[in-house]
C-alpha cells in the first residue's frame, strides 16, 4: 500500500497583501503563501482557495513565478465563494491554499517559438501567467501575438498592461468587441468574434505554439481555424474549466472520460482534448 | 497460503478473539434488509446474506465526514484520528474487490490520507457465498478473492476452511490452532464442489472483453437516450455502489459554536447538479449524458485508467433501482446491436 503522508485537504496559509479593481465584476487578489518551503509553480496551474467559514474553490494563478513568495489571482464574482471575497476580503487577511495542482502550459516547449494567445474573457487570467513568465525573457521567444475578445470595453481587464505591452511592441494585441469602442488603443481592434483575426495573424504554423483558454464555443472555431493556418494538434493546447471539489483526483466530479481535468489537465494539448468524450 | 479446516464452532472462538482486538461489524438482518452493523456475537451475524444495502466502502469513505473546522477568522484544524480498530466480518469477495479498486484509486497521485488511514487500521474477515439472480461478479473476475482480507472463511457445511491473506491473519489462524487442522481429503472434496456448485449457479452473466471499443463505437447510440428517458436519475446505483466514491465539500456554519465545519458527503455523478458550475454552465445538463456517462466511467474510462472495470458484479445497482434498470441488460443491448 502506498504511504500515507500528508492530509492533502488541509490547507496552508495564505495572506491577502492587496486588491485591485479590475472590471465592475473582476479583482486581482495579491497573496503570499505561508510556511512549507518555497512556493513554485508552471503557468497553467491552479490553486484551491478558502475562504475561512464560507469554502473552497480552484482559481488559476494569474502571475508569473516568483521567488518571493507572491502570487496573483484574477478573479470574476460568480458564485458564493467569489462573491464573498469581493464583498468582504481585506488587506491582512488569512485565506488558506491547497496546491499548486495540474498540469500548466508547455513553457520550456516554446523556446525559440512563436507564441500565439487566444483568450476569451476572463481566459486572459491565466494566459497572463505565462506572458509574463515568457516576458522576464522576451529574447526566448520569437512572435508573441495576443488575440483577446471580450464582450464590451469594460471587460478589457488588465488594460494598462495590455497597452503598455503593446505601446513597447513586446506583444502584439488583436482585440475584439461584441459591442462599444475602443478609443485610443494602441492596438488593432473591431467588432465580432476573437477567433476572426486567427487568419490574419502573421504566425509560421511550423514553428508555432497556440495557447488557448476560453469558454468551449471558442475552442470549437479557434481549432478549426488553426488548423486551416496549417497548425498542428500537438502545437495546440487549451485549458479546460470543470467543477472542482478535491483538486487532486478524488471527488470525481471534473472527470472527463478517464481523465481529471485537475490531475491530467487542467491544461490539455488539443490531441488529448479531443480523444475525451465532451471535453470540447 | 496458510490454510485450516475446523468445525463452525470456530467462528465462535474467531469472533471473541477478534472482538478484543477492535469493534466487529459484521452482516445483521433487519426486516428484509441486511446491513453491516456491529456485532455483539457471532449469532448477530446472518451468515447465508446475499447482499447488504450498503457496501463496506461506508466504514472507510463516511457518507458525511469532517475534514477540517474553521474556528474564528484564519484558523482550522483537523479532526482527532479515530484511534478505535475496527474488524469488518463477513465480506464477499465482490466487496473485497471493491475496497481493493477503491484502495487502488486513493492511492494514486495524491493518497487520500483520511481514507488509506481507516483502511490500513481495519482488520477484514472473507466470507464465501453462492450467487442469486442479480450476482455477476463472475464475469467481473471478483468471485474469489486472493487478496484484500486477513481472513477468509469458507462455509462448507459441517466444516470451514479458514485462510489466512496477511501476517496479522496468519498470527490469528495460528493461535486457532487447537481447534484447526490441516484440510482433509475430504475437506478438498467438499471445497472443489463448493466451487463447482457457486460456479454452476450464476444465472447472470456478462461478457465484458471488448466491451470498451464497442463503447468508443457506440458513443451516440440510441440506447442512451431511451435509457435516459426510464432513470430518475436519483442516484441510488451510485450510492449503494462498492467503488462509487465521488464527493461533494461543503461548509457548513453553526451559529451555536460559531464554528464551521468542513465536510464532504457522497455525492453521484446523476445528479444534476454534479457537472454545474459557477456561472450556470452544465457541462451533462441532460439525464442522458450523465447515465452515459456513470456507464463509461465504470467499464471504460477507469480500464483506460486502471487496468479493469470499477464494476464488481455485485448487483447492488440492479436491486436497488426504482426504474428497473439493470446494468448487465443495457451492455448486452450494445454488444447486440454492435453484433448485428
Amino acid at each position: 500500500m502506498t504511504r500515507i503522508s500528508d492530509n492533502p485537504y488541509v490547507p496552508r496559509k495564505a495572506v491577502l497583501l492587496s486588491r485591485k479593481e479590475l472590471s465592475p465584476t473582476c479583482t486581482l487578489y495579491r497573496f503570499r503563501g505561508e510556511g512549507r518551503g518555497p512556493f513554485s509553480f508552471t503557468p497553467g496551474q491552479f490553486l484551491l482557495l478558502t475562504v475561512p467559514g464560507v469554502g473552497e474553490a480552484p482559481f488559476s494563478i494569474s502571475s508569473a513565478p516568483s521567488e518571493d513568495g507572491t502570487f496573483e489571482f484574477c478573479i470574476k464574482r460568480v458564485g458564493r465563494v467569489t462573491d464573498h471575497l469581493h464583498r468582504s476580503a481585506r488587506e491582512g487577511d488569512v485565506f488558506g491554499i491547497r496546491g499548486p495542482y495540474g498540469r500548466g502550459f508547455p513553457v520550456e516547449e516554446m523556446k525559440g517559438k512563436d507564441v500565439l494567445f487566444i483568450a476569451g474573457g476572463i481566459g486572459y487570467a491565466p494566459l497572463r501567467s505565462v506572458l509574463l513568465h515568457l516576458l522576464k525573457e522576451r529574447e526566448s521567444v520569437g512572435q508573441i501575438s495576443f488575440l483577446y475578445g471580450v464582450n464590451t470595453p469594460v471587460e478589457l481587464i488588465f488594460r494598462d498592461e495590455v497597452r503598455e505591452q503593446a505601446e513597447a511592441g513586446t506583444v502584439h494585441y488583436w482585440i475584439s468587441l461584441m459591442e462599444g469602442d475602443l478609443d485610443d488603443f494602441p492596438a488593432p481592434w473591431s467588432r465580432g468574434l476573437v477567433t476572426d483575426f486567427i487568419p490574419r495573424v502573421p504566425a509560421d504554423p511550423e514553428n508555432a505554439i497556440a495557447l488557448l483558454v476560453g469558454p468551449p464555443v471558442m475552442y470549437r472555431t479557434a481549432v478549426e481555424k488553426l488548423f486551416e493556418k496549417g497548425f498542428r494538434e500537438e502545437n495546440i493546447f487549451l485549458s479546460l474549466e470543470r467543477r472542482m471539489e478535491c483538486g487532486i483526483g478524488k471527488c470525481g466530479h471534473c472527470a472527463i472520460g478517464y481523465r481529471y481535468t485537475c490531475v491530467h489537465g487542467p491544461v490539455f494539448p488539443y490531441f488529448e482534448a479531443i480523444t475525451l468524450t465532451e471535453a470540447i | 497460503m496458510l490454510v485450516r479446516s475446523a468445525p463452525p464452532e470456530i467462528l465462535e472462538t474467531l469472533f471473541s478473539r477478534l472482538s478484543g482486538t477492535g469493534k466487529v461489524y459484521g452482516p445483521v438482518r433487519q426486516g428484509k434488509a441486511v446491513r453491516f452493523l456491529p456485532l455483539s456475537s457471532i449469532s448477530d451475524a446472518e451468515l447465508s446474506y446475499q447482499r447488504t444495502v450498503l457496501p463496506p466502502k461506508k466504514f472507510f469513505l463516511p457518507p458525511g465526514e469532517t475534514l477540517l473546522t474553521f474556528a474564528g477568522r484564519g484558523e482550522w484544524r483537523v479532526p482527532d484520528e479515530e484511534d478505535e480498530r475496527i474488524v469488518l466480518f463477513g465480506l464477499h469477495p465482490c466487496d473485497l474487490h471493491g475496497i481493493e479498486i477503491l484502495t487502488v484509486f486513493m492511492s494514486d497521485a495524491v493518497p487520500d490520507s483520511p481514507f488509506l488511514r481507516r483502511r490500513e487500521k481495519a482488520f477484514i474477515v472473507g466470507l464465501s457465498c453462492l450467487p442469486d439472480d442479480k450476482c455477476f461478479c463472475r464475469s467481473m473476475g471478483c468471485q474469489t478473492s486472493e487478496k484484500g482480507f486477513d481472513i477468509f472463511i469458507t462455509l462448507l457445511g459441517d466444516r470451514v476452511l479458514l485462510r489466512a491473506g496477511s501476517p496479522e491473519g496468519y498470527r490469528l489462524l495460528r493461535m486457532l490452532d487447537g481447534e484447526a487442522r490441516e484440510p482433509s481429503r475430504e475437506d478438498r472434496e467438499r471445497l472443489l464442489n463448493f466451487h463447482r456448485l457457486r460456479n454452476e449457479s450464476f444465472t447472470l452473466s456478462l461478457d465484458i472483453t471488448d466491451l470498451p471499443e464497442v463503447l468508443d463505437l457506440e458513443e451516440e447510440s440510441q440506447v442512451w437516450e431511451e435509457l435516459g428517458n426510464r432513470c430518475f436519475t436519483c442516484g441510488n446505483c451510485s450510492i449503494v455502489c462498492p467503488t462509487c466514491s465521488c464527493f461533494n465539500v461543503v461548509d457548513i456554519p453553526s451559529f451555536a459554536s460559531g464554528e464551521t465545519k468542513r465536510v464532504r458527503t457522497w455525492d453521484s455523478c446523476l445528479f444534476r447538479s454534479y457537472a454545474l458550475v459557477a456561472g450556470g454552465h452544465n457541462f451533462r445538463e441532460k439525464r442522458a449524458q450523465r447515465v452515459k456517462n456513470r456507464y463509461y466511467h465504470k467499464q471504460k474510462g477507469f480500464v483506460e485508467g486502471f487496468g479493469k472495470p470499477s464494476c464488481v458484479g455485485c448487483g447492488r445497482c440492479i436491486s436497488s433501482c426504482p426504474a428497473g434498470i439493470d446494468v448487465v441488460s443495457v451492455f448486452k443491448r450494445l454488444t447486440e446491436a454492435y453484433a448485428k
